[in-house]
């Protein structure tokens, strides 16, 4: 064998590990899916066909995408704008905010669960400030409706850091002279936004909405931390209602079933957005 | 040539560290393996520091291996991780100590403790002599026939413990207890758990204080308890008449359930596991809970106990279902509004009966153990009358028998004191324990999950058990437990 | 737009999001020191009047709690080292030893979708297998899983540096007679190393704060990691708040300290893989 090779094996060996630990537990799943609870019998398809007539698994489905859709817009959104405000020349010691926006990156996801649930408590949090200015404070975790939006809230503090920190570093990257050009020609601010900038970052949004929406999908810890699954059933997203199958019913088989469903989903976006992404230059 | 030895320098150095990497991870590796050994808490010798801010004083481990002397005896327990297991520690080192026994106490957490004893009672291990179970959770094991009789193998069952901690750890329970899966009915029953800790379920607790000021009386019935919250709620000072855990699962369930029985539902599940809480009856039950509940602080759905302690110590809330667990310590700990002031009560009855839950963790005796006979003498010496005292004095637990209550060091303890005599009035009046089945666990997420739908207003009462008794009816009949 | 009140609006933004990002870490930090007569206050005070250190001390003191940290350091560690380790050589690979455009698309693609096979998908198959081998409950079972994020993340952010580093200094190199093996070890990597060095920082980090397998996968005290274990300690029948806290900001702190240290790598190392693509 040619020297070549024998490098090339080596430097590239380490990739069947990784598909090894990763493939066969995956098809692992798909089998465990066959069987009724911890492997005990077979069933073939049944747990599937159980699952798309649960009412549970058709909610998850519904309360995992508005949380996904709200969480990945808002996070999109906010990091452009954080990042375009603190690149202007205006603002000093920017380095300093930087360092603070990024903060939340570091915190364990199930203490800041936990944190922000003392946080929305209406008489011992601080909200209950407002009660003394005759406003009744908001019942963050505990109105169906809103307990959706709270929990995407913390999702956002969390995260929204890394959205900024993408646009951030594209924006940096754009040449200076360019802008500076752009603006000796009289264009106007919005004219630069749209016609210069955001060509630049138009791959940016995509990959932070990429990388944000597979993450959120499976977004688990945050949740577990503060409402493990909500008022009611509200914030029973996806993965809760896995964990909840898998590890307090021990009903393995069905929470495979429902799992190898949400890597299918989880998947198809993935290379919807990375074709996107990727293949468009 | 200079080239020549380059090459054969490269190849020396290609070959070394390729070898190096892989020696390394080689040796990582079987470092790795041989150490996942599972580890062992040896229980030795500790120190006591005193926190002047709670009663409970902490505790400081260090682990000193005794001098051996002859062969030791060992003596494996599996437990609960978390304070709740505390308190045997001191039990198991006294008993360890008086006769030279080695106790090794690993405790792991609730969740796996149950499935864990499964497969290692499925196995035939007698790795573990004495194991910990959730009441629910122990019947599945002596079923199967993995658990010793107590009784038959020199537990020394006395009247000093209240007769319901025997029954709940009999298999099959008593009839009252409610239905036994079929497999088990005509089955001759024995001890087969020892039921002692981790409960024994909700009390009922009520300002005295208040309720002298206003001229009111001690409520012996729902309605009374009801017009005692209804007079004490003012959300414009703010004071609040009511507050119980309202999280969703398993809290909302158990702070409930009382309601049911005292209402006229005899069990949660009939001998088929058909629901019988969405009867009429327990229909009217979970509504006198919901009636409660409106003059409850904003926010109770979303309470655990964490929050009603709170609240009680802050002192804006005049009654509420309170647990003797850890809490008594803040309630009635120094700083809080309700210390002396609460009455931990055998909740009040209903119109068809006066019944509380019943929930306890237990402690069971490995079949395949090598070591019954020491396990069985650690369990009589737990519940004598010197373990007890250990138990609760140097533990913090409660103690189980009834005649350590009345002992002075027992009765002025702070921790103690609240809970005599409504923790043993609890007991005598044989409370009720969940279904029993192992499925219960599933069961609750759904049952407690339309409870707190129905206490956010997003289902009436009869909708939300109705709603509950369905889904929980068809995961039965996905599992098999209901055929057809 | 006058100049004033573009500075008032951006300082506005500013402002907010700092108030919004360091509102629940104070809260957070005053809780940790609140007693439970304290925390019973209503409305909340904003600043510990009777702080007490008795929820760290007795966290510290509680027997496992210096076992959980030390096995969060070994699963990090283990992760954090071997996980760079495979990632530089994979990395290296696929950035220099692919040469078809096609075949580098390829590969990256499959090592991005290796990270998305998330914990909640893959745990199920991951505990029966573990229980299975009789790896549950130990080091080297939770380090093995955590590489399948570990790797994928190194590869690739590696692969992007690598990618960045000009071949033109290892062309130099192999001309003079250097084989590949030796430009590696001697001039790219030595270059690099501080990239390196961030890959490592963000394995530990990431392993530090995972949640999912290490609830699953390890249940004993002598294997569970920070972020569970105190979690797992908490009774159902106590008051909490103060306790978790305390736990809260102590798993937070070595992961602070790390932060500041690797502070000026920090946009490179989250967003190189991202960006260059």
């Amino acid at each position: 064998m040619s020297k070549e090779l024998y490098q090339k094996i080596f430097f590239l060996s380490p990739f069947f590990l990784l598909m090894l630990l990763v493939i066969f537990p995956l098809f692992y799943s798909i089998y465990i899916s066959f069987f009724k609870g911890f492997l005990e019998s077979f069933c073939g398809l049944e747990n599937y066909f159980y699952l798309f007539q649960d009412p549970r698994f058709i909610s998850t489905i519904k309360v995992t995408l508005t949380f996904t859709i709200i969480t990945v817009t808002s996070q999109t959104l906010i990091g452009l704008l954080l990042a375009f405000v603190l690149l202007q020349p205006e603002v000093k010691n920017k380095s300093f905010w930087q360092t603070i926006f990024l903060l939340p990156l570091v915190i364990p996801p199930i203490v800041a669960g936990v944190m922000f649930k003392i946080l929305y408590h209406p008489s011992f949090g601080p909200f209950s400030y407002l009660s003394m200015i005759k406003i009744s404070p908001p019942l963050w975790l505990e109105d169906p409706n809103l307990a959706i939006i709270s929990v995407s809230l913390i999702n956002n503090w969390m995260w929204t850091p890394f959205t900024f920190l993408i646009f951030y570093t594209g924006m940096r990257a754009i040449p200076h002279e360019i802008i500076e050009s752009a603006n000796l020609d009289g264009a106007s601010g919005l004219d630069i936004l749209t016609k210069i900038i955001f060509p630049y970052i138009k791959t940016l949004i995509l990959i932070a909405i990429l990388f944000r929406s597979i993450d959120n999908l499976i977004a688990f810890d945050e949740i577990m931390g503060s409402t493990a699954g909500g008022p009611a059933f509200a914030t029973t997203t996806f993965a809760i209602y896995i964990y909840k199958l898998a590890f307090k019913s021990w009903d393995l088989g069905y929470a495979s079933a429902a799992s190898v469903i949400l890597f299918i989903i989880t998947t198809t976006i993935a290379i919807i957005l990375i074709k996107l992404t990727y293949f468009r230059r | 040539m200079s080239g020549e030895k380059e090459r054969k320098i490269n190849r020396r150095n290609y070959l070394k560290v390729v070898g190096g990497t892989v020696a390394g991870l080689v040796i990582g590796g079987a470092i790795g393996y041989l150490s996942r050994a599972p580890a062992v808490e040896r229980i030795t010798e500790t120190k006591t520091i005193t926190v002047t801010q709670t009663i409970t004083p902490t505790t400081i481990t260090q682990t000193i291996t005794p001098t051996p002397t002859k062969p030791r005896r060992t003596l494996k327990i599996l437990g609960f991780s978390g304070a709740l297991g505390d308190p045997h520690i001191k039990v198991f080192e006294k008993f360890g100590e008086e006769n030279n026994v080695e106790i090794q106490y690993i405790r792991i957490g609730y969740d796996e403790l149950a499935e864990k004893a499964v497969s290692l009672l499925e196995a035939g291990s007698s790795e573990f002599d004495i194991i910990f179970q959730d009441d629910p959770f122990f019947p599945r094991l002596a079923s199967k026939g993995w658990l010793v009789p107590l009784d038959e193998l020199g537990l020394k069952k006395t009247a000093d413990i209240p007769d319901v901690l025997w029954d709940l750890g009999s298999w099959p329970t008593p009839p009252y207890m409610g239905p036994v899966p079929p497999a088990d009915k005509g089955k001759e029953p024995h001890i087969y758990a020892l039921a002692h800790a981790g409960g024994p379920g909700e009390f009922y607790g009520v300002r005295t204080d208040l309720l002298e000021e206003k001229k009111l009386s001690i409520p012996k019935t729902w309605d009374e308890a009801l017009e005692i919250a209804k007079t004490f709620y003012d959300p414009a000072k703010p004071f609040y008449g009511w507050v119980c855990r309202g999280i969703k699962g398993d809290p909302i369930a158990f702070d409930s359930a009382c309601f049911f029985y005292d209402y006229g539902v005899p069990y949660f599940f009939d001998e088929n596991w058909r629901p019988l809480f969405n009867s009429p009856e327990g229909v009217e039950g979970f509504e006198m809970f919901l009636k409660l509940a409106k003059y409850a602080p904003p926010g109770l759905p979303t309470y655990g106990c964490t929050e009603y302690a709170l609240e009680f110590v802050n002192g804006r809330v005049v009654s509420g279902m309170i647990n003797p667990g850890d809490v008594v310590r803040d309630i009635e700990g120094p700083g809080s509004a309700s210390a002396g002031k609460l009455l931990w009560m055998f909740p009040p009855a209903g119109p068809k009966a006066r019944k509380g839950v019943l929930g306890l963790f237990t402690m069971t005796v490995n079949k395949f153990s090598k070591n019954i006979d020491l396990a069985i003498d650690l369990l009589n010496y737990f519940i004598s009358e010197e373990g007890q005292t250990i138990y609760a004095l140097k533990g913090g637990g409660w103690p189980i028998r009834r005649s350590l209550w009345e002992k002075p060091e027992i009765n002025k303890n702070p921790l103690f004191k609240p809970l005599y005599p409504g923790l043993m009035e609890y007991l005598d009046s044989k409370p009720i324990p969940y279904p029993r089945t192992t499925e219960w666990l599933t069961m609750v997420d759904i049952y407690g999950g339309y409870l707190n739908a129905a206490l956010i207003g997003q289902y009436t009462a009869k909708e939300a058990l109705d709603k509950a008794a369905e889904e929980i009816t068809a995961y039965l009949k996905r599992i098999g437990y209901i055929k057809g | 737009m006058s100049k004033i009140i573009k500075k008032v609006l951006i300082y506005l933004v500013l402002i907010t999001y700092l108030i919004f990002t360091l509102l629940p870490l104070y809260w957070n930090f005053i809780t940790s020191f609140k007693t439970a007569v304290e925390l019973s206050n209503i409305p909340p005070t904003l600043f510990p009047l009777n702080p007490t250190l008795y929820f760290y001390i007795d966290l510290f003191y509680m027997r496992h709690f210096m076992e959980l940290i030390r096995n969060s350091v070994i699963v990090s560690l283990g992760n954090a080292i071997l996980s760079t380790l495979i990632g530089t050589i994979l990395g290296y690979g696929i950035s220099r030893m692919i040469t078809s455009e096609q075949s580098k698309s390829i590969a990256t693609i499959l090592v991005i979708l290796a990270r998305m096979f998330p914990p909640l998908i893959m745990v199920i198959p991951y505990y029966i297998i573990l229980n299975a081998i009789g790896l549950i409950n130990t080091w080297f079972g939770l380090i093995t899983v955590y590489l399948t994020f570990g790797i994928p993340f190194a590869t690739w952010t590696m692969k992007g540096f690598f990618d960045e580093f000009p071949s033109q200094i290892e062309e130099a190199a192999f001309i003079d007679g250097c084989s590949k093996f030796d430009t590696f070890f001697r001039i790219t990597l030595p270059i690099l190393l501080p990239s390196i060095f961030v890959v490592f920082i963000f394995t530990f980090l990431y392993s530090w704060n995972e949640f999912l397998y290490a609830l699953i996968l390890t249940t004993t005290y002598d294997s569970q990691t920070l972020t569970i274990g105190v979690f797992a300690t908490v009774s159902k029948w106590e008051i909490a708040w103060s306790k978790i806290a305390a736990a809260g900001i102590i798993s937070a702190t070595p992961v602070l300290f790390f932060f500041i240290l690797i502070r000026k790598y920090l946009a490179r190392g989250i967003t190189f893989g991202v960006i260059k693509g």
